[in-house]
């Protein structure tokens, strides 16, 4: 963090491969961009948020396919930050339903609940191959000021 | 480099994450606790203390774990986990069935 507190914002824009690895490695710059713009306590509601739709698109858009692509965006502003995550896939019905925590015992389907913990808007294309989330943030330093 | 280490105590399995649990390490973590397993154990504990984050992939491993430990009666825990990733189990009703226990 700079020493006045933060920078005022920051974009990465990446195109990376549907490889774990990529993800891994976006998600580190992800980080690092979070907590150099001064919201630490972001880092792991954003980078989950982020992880949850890189998983998406690399393991059911673009079905682990390592030759195709993912374009992701994180945007840190003043009051929100927004990624934005396109595959190459089909797409799925997002009308489904999300806001509800699956069975305790299920081994899979936590992804898109989580898109509802931790994001205060989330859009779809028509087609479910792009999406986008918004979450609000108050920078550490003038949360202490608001506390 | 390793993501993660595995000991053994008698039937008790420690496996110490180096990281994160995401999507990138259950791949590799998952055989290798099947084929410790496999040589015996029915108690696995999973010590959070470098773990930023888990994604959906590591909570459904642990869910997986979880359930084939269940039917010879074994136990998950989860020791030193922060608090921003015990909220997030709490929130899918899963810290009681996975014992967390935060730093």
């Amino acid at each position: 963090m700079s020493p006045s507190g933060a920078n005022r914002s920051g974009v990465l824009c990446r195109a990376i491969r549907s490889v774990a690895s990529e993800v891994d490695e976006l998600c580190r710059e992800a980080r690092n961009l979070i907590a150099s713009a001064g919201y630490p306590e972001e880092i792991f509601p954003v980078e989950l948020l982020l992880r949850e739709s890189l998983n998406n698109a690399m393991i059911h858009g673009n079905g682990n396919d390592g030759a195709k692509w993912i374009w992701a965006k994180v945007r840190v502003g003043a009051q929100c930050i927004l990624l934005s995550v396109l595959d190459e896939g089909l797409g799925f019905d997002c009308s489904m339903p999300r806001n509800r925590a699956p069975d305790v015992g299920a081994t899979c389907g936590r992804g898109l609940f989580i898109y509802t913990l931790y994001a205060n808007r989330v859009f779809f294309n028509g087609k479910g191959n792009h999406v986008c989330l918004w979450r609000s943030v108050i920078r550490e330093k003038e949360r202490s000021n608001r506390e | 480099m390793s993501e993660f280490e595995i000991r053994r105590d008698g039937d008790r399995l420690e496996v110490i994450l180096l990281g994160d649990l995401t999507a990138s390490v259950v791949p590799v973590l998952k055989p290798a606790l099947m084929s410790a397993l496999e040589e015996g154990g029915t108690e696995v504990e999973f010590d959070f203390d470098k773990t930023v984050v888990i994604d959906s992939t590591g909570i459904g491993f642990l869910i997986a774990a979880y359930n084939s430990l269940q039917k010879k009666t074994g136990t998950v825990r989860i020791v030193q986990a922060s608090n921003d990733i015990f909220r997030l189990l709490q929130s899918m009703r899963l810290e009681k069935r996975l014992s967390v226990a935060t730093r």
